[in-house]
């Protein structure tokens, strides 16, 4: 036999509420007593009726979204689930929702429904599509007979005199009203053309609006192509198609003025639009003129002249320049011509024949530049100044430069 | 969808484009950093883009309000009169 700790066997206990589907999922009907709202926020009552009580808890988390205040001898639905408190060793109920019974059923239908679409992501931003900002023909799916059509046509043709509006009557209370709502929705996408659709009705009790927090209509406004426009009672009412649409407007006036343009404030945009496009364009034209303006008063183009005139002036320099450079040179290379030309005068052998010099040649012309090659009696030329002799060698002596040396 | 079929019948831009297009001209104008040819094509097409859609808001026909409803899958329309509810 297995012995348990109290800590195991409640454990167990826990484990088995746990897993049962219906304590998991549960909706209480009861009489709140002993309510008690902690500092921390949570709230602790006993639920009851004549037979029995069940502890019951609501932690913050949720006790702050009630919209009133839970008191003694209230009757209520709790949902939530049932579950074991170990330390004490007691069931109870962990309240999730907390609705006043009555009109509770339907706030709790809504609430639920609410929670499970809003869980599969209908409501998301992601799926809100854009509205046109000028849509020629708008779908309305409401009563044909009724305020909210008055006022929407009222506003739309204020606002934009030739736009179209394509009424798809609908009764927008009772059993028939969903069914026909999905249809309008359905018809207006497929075989219509709208650009936008308006789904809307008048004021009235939760139950009057009921028809716009069916599941089927949701789903049709979530699946709608063409963006959808909600305007269900007034402002302070929210029913899911508020939530599913691509846009809430508080009033049926206020869904004509977000789908349709004021044409007039509309048109003034875009002439200011080009007022502002001129404007640019004329300081363009403007700055660009300016620049130009200032080009053309440049000295350069005002006087022509003048620039070509210093250039020639310019020019002229270096011509002067170049000219007197190059007399100079032709001068320089003249003055050193007539000094190798009198260097060379004086290096002409038959001007010393001037200063008494003689050329002896042989009779064969070979100039005798040595003594020791000629014989007594021979036959010589002596050129001198002005004319040749022609003269006999009678002796000879060596000796350097005519000096006289001892007779050989 | 009734949007995308006009787009195709006509080849033409639509409002809002012609709407996004003008504003992003006049915002390059404004920044003045374009060549003086690139600001006049600029002008031109703004100004045209101005002048469309000032005829789409103007020039639009003003068409008879309709009722609609539906048999085996078609819509037949009425014209649309407000009646008054008591």
């Amino acid at each position: 036999m297995n012995i348990f700790s109290v800590s195991e066997i409640t454990k167990y206990i826990k484990q088995i509420f746990e897993y049962d589907a219906k304590l998991t999922a549960v909706f209480v009907r009861g009489e709140i007593s002993n309510f008690k709202r902690h500092y921390s926020g949570h709230c602790y009552f006993t639920l009851k009726d004549s037979n029995a009580t069940i502890k019951t808890v609501m932690f913050k988390s949720r006790a702050q979204f009630l919209k009133f205040d839970p008191k003694d001898g209230m009757k209520v639905i709790v949902g939530g689930k049932i579950a074991v408190f170990e330390r004490d060793g007691q069931y109870q109920l962990y309240g999730e929702q907390l609705v006043p019974e009555g009109i509770g059923e339907l706030s709790l239908a809504f609430a639920q429904l609410k929670e499970k679409l809003e869980a599969e992501g209908l409501f998301s931003e992601i799926h809100k599509k854009p509205l046109p900002l000028l849509p020629e023909t708008v779908g309305i799916v409401t009563s044909a007979t009724g305020a909210v059509l008055r006022d929407i046509i009222t506003v739309s043709k204020r606002r934009h005199p030739a736009i179209t509006l394509q009424l798809y009557p609908v009764l927008v209370q009772g059993e028939e009203a969903p069914m026909q709502i999905v249809h309008a929705i359905e018809v207006l996408n497929t075989l219509a053309h709208v650009d936008v659709i308006i789904v809307g009705r008048g004021g009235g009790s939760i139950e009057d609006l009921w028809a716009f927090n069916d599941e089927r209509v949701v789903r049709a406004i979530a699946a709608s192509i063409i963006p959808v426009v909600s305007a269900v009672g007034h402002q302070t009412d929210y029913t899911l198609t508020d939530f599913v649409a691509d846009k809430r407007a508080a009033t049926p006036s206020q869904a004509a003025e977000l789908v349709v343009p004021d044409v007039r404030e509309l048109s003034k945009y875009i002439i200011t639009l080009r007022n502002m496009l001129e404007n640019h364009v004329h300081s363009v034209l403007k700055n660009n003129r300016i620049r130009l303006g200032k080009i053309a008063d440049s000295r350069v183009l005002q006087y022509p002249d003048d620039f070509l005139r210093s250039r020639q002036q310019i020019l002229d320099g270096y011509m002067q320049e170049l000219d007197q450079s190059i007399k100079k040179i032709v001068k320089n290379k003249q003055h050193q011509f007539e000094v190798t030309g009198e260097k060379l005068a004086m290096l002409n052998p038959l001007a010393v024949l001037g200063r008494g010099y003689s050329i002896v040649r042989d009779t064969t012309g070979k100039l005798v530049h040595d003594v020791r090659s000629v014989q007594p009696g021979q036959q010589l030329e002596v050129v001198v100044n002005q004319g040749t002799m022609n003269v006999e060698v009678i002796t000879t002596q060596e000796g350097k430069y005519g000096t006289r040396q001892e007779e050989r | 969808m009734a949007r995308a079929k006009k787009k195709d019948s006509q080849d033409e831009i639509c409002f809002e484009e012609a709407l996004e297009k003008l504003e992003f001209i006049v915002k390059q104008l404004e920044r003045g950093e374009l060549s003086l040819d690139e600001s006049l094509e600029n002008f031109a097409e703004g100004v045209n883009l101005s002048k469309k859609c000032l005829n789409k808001l103007n020039n639009a026909q003003q068409q008879i309000d309709k009722i609609l409803s539906d048999e085996q899958g078609k819509v037949i329309e009425k014209p649309l009169v407000l009646q008054e509810d008591e």
